[in-house]
């Protein structure tokens, strides 16, 4: 087991803050490379603070009161520089803040991070084809975009982290605009990344999306990392709802028929294990 | 019933596009029309929505709001009728605290003092901002942000809301929010379009549904009849709701669309 990410009792205050108040409180936690963690919470609970420091955006851009250290393959976040542009994606939450601003098309636009990286042209161009395809946006190559819709900017700007091809990747709700199956295309991206031994981090509210594919789940409330666990562990607790997350609908449905589940048996959490689940009792049932 | 909004053959080109963004589009609105909006990205969802309050103007066919013609009066007259909350609400918001930023359409319009406090109050209170007035807008999360921009929509009280996107980034809280608004607004007679790619939450509080694919209306339907028909989803990029996802594996026949209709169908269908 390898740490790529190493988080010791953060703490943090944004510079507006009232009275102090912390966005984080003792956050200690480590993060195994080549594993998917998604990130669960209410809003204002501390997710995308918590992506900041990790990217070094905290303390490098927002000031305020942090205390405690990050260490990214066991070095320190203040230590890598220009080594993090490299080393780690980071898709913002807001899909018009990856823009360039200064591209004027698509491909332009996806191009740009490794251009910035000095890399050769035709490489450029065979990764940019390659990342644009895994987002279905080759279609939109030569448009502006800026005068996309939502969903399609929200794609383009997951594929200019994506053609990157960093280590870590931090994505902050990359779903919330898109529909439905370009939701779980982003999913399945992010799995096949997992398979390269890369390890993703995925602020998102979509509980049903992070049952079925994360590996574990952080779930934050007011600050505090409440809980690490498998999907399992953290999705089925009943009183996730009341730190504002969503019970993923399988579970739910199981709750709802009040089933008598066999004591050794994973409450369900995806819609594949609730189906299976209902199956074997209908089975039981007709065989009593 | 009064008709609030109607659409004739309305195709509409953004002018430096070689291709429509909307073609064919015949809809009708009446007052009390509860209609939720789903499709794929770049289906022309914004775009239609835009062109139900007079932000844009048909290329070719008619728009007509409160039987007015949207060419023929002014936008601002325009808005007085329909409400509209941004996909992105940083696109609506430029005041230093909350409160200004809702008072500001209201002002506008003139309204005598005491009824101003009166509804930037009541848009305050139902929107759960009241204790962030004096905040400026962008030290909120987005997806606070999101109903500061349905509160100066509701401050203004008009008979048709577009709420475009509204579920983006919301947690549980957010989406309870949202659903108690719609309701309210319902239980008003207003008119409410929302747009949205949560399908759980469309199907909980939604059973008008249109939905859109290729810049094209491909159907309008009840719930029921839209997300049990496995054709019309894969071609509109949509899925079904979780809940009929999984009763759709178990063969349940009565297409459950809700949790409680599913509760129901799988004890009778599959337990009794």
């Amino acid at each position: 087991m390898t740490i790529a990410i190493d988080c010791q009792n953060i703490s943090y205050s944004y510079p507006i803050a009232i009275d102090n108040t912390q966005a984080l409180t003792n956050i200690s936690v480590q993060l195994e490379k080549g594993k998917f963690y998604g990130i669960v919470g209410a809003n204002g609970s501390g997710k995308s603070t918590f992506c900041s420091i990790i990217r070094g955006f905290i303390p490098k851009f927002y000031k305020g009161t942090l205390t405690g250290t990050v260490k990214i393959n066991g070095i320190p976040v203040s230590q890598l520089q220009s080594q993090l542009a490299h080393l780690m994606g980071f898709v913002f939450q807001n899909p018009y803040s990856q823009l360039s601003g200064v591209k004027e098309t698509v491909f332009e636009e996806v191009a740009f991070g490794l251009e910035n990286f000095g890399m050769p042209p035709l490489e450029i161009e065979n990764r940019v084809n390659r990342a644009m395809d895994d987002c279905d946006i080759c279609d939109l190559a030569l448009r502006n975009p800026f005068k996309l819709s939502g969903g399609q900017v929200q794609r383009v700007a997951f594929a200019s982290v994506l053609v990157l091809d960093p280590d870590i990747l931090i994505i902050d709700e990359p779903t919330s605009q898109l529909d439905p199956m370009a939701a779980e295309k982003i999913y399945k991206i992010i799995c096949n990344l997992k398979s390269k031994n890369k390890t993703i981090l995925l602020v998102d509210h979509r509980t049903d999306l992070i049952a079925k594919y994360a590996d574990e789940v952080l779930l934050f409330a007011k600050g505090h990392l409440l809980e690490k666990g498998t999907p399992h562990q953290v999705l089925t607790n009943p009183h996730i709802s009341a730190f504002g997350v969503k019970v993923p609908p399988a579970t739910q449905l199981i709750r709802s028929l009040k089933l008598s589940l066999p004591t050794n048996a994973n409450f369900p959490v995806t819609e594949g294990e609730a189906v299976k689940l209902i199956k074997e009792e209908n089975k039981n049932d007709n065989t009593d | 019933m009064t008709t609030q909004i109607e659409l004739q053959n309305v195709t509409f080109q953004y002018p430096k596009n070689d291709e429509p963004t909307l073609k064919q589009i015949h809809l009708t609105l009446n007052q009390g029309d509860q209609l939720a909006i789903v499709g794929q990205n770049g289906s022309g969802k914004s775009t239609l929505a835009k062109l139900m309050n007079g932000l844009l103007h048909p290329t070719s066919g008619s728009a007509h709001i409160h039987s007015l013609d949207s060419q023929s009066i002014p936008t601002a007259e325009i808005s007085k009728y329909v409400g509209y909350v941004f996909q992105d609400p940083d696109e609506q918001i430029f005041h230093a605290t909350v409160a200004k930023e809702v008072l500001f359409g209201l002002k506008l319009r003139k309204f005598p003092k005491a009824q101003i406090k009166l509804q930037l109050n009541h848009a305050l209170i139902m929107t759960g901002l009241d204790r962030y007035r004096d905040m400026n807008p962008f030290d909120l999360p987005p997806a606070t942000r999101k109903f500061v921009a349905i509160a100066t929509v509701l401050a203004l009280n008009p008979d048709v809301i577009i709420f475009d996107e509204p579920t983006a980034g919301q947690d549980t809280f957010g989406n309870q929010l949202l659903s108690k608004i719609i309701r309210t607004q319902k239980k008003m007679g207003k008119t409410v379009i929302v747009i949205s790619h949560d399908m759980d939450f469309v199907s909980n509080n939604f059973n008008d549904i249109l939905v859109m694919t290729h810049q094209r209306i491909l159907s309008r339907d009840t719930a029921k009849a839209v997300f049990w028909d496995e054709k019309l989803i894969n071609e509109a990029h949509i899925e079904q709701p979780s809940i009929c996802g999984i009763c759709k594996h178990l063969g349940i026949m009565s297409k459950p669309i809700t949790l409680k209709e599913a509760t129901v169908a799988i004890k009778s269908e599959l337990f009794s």
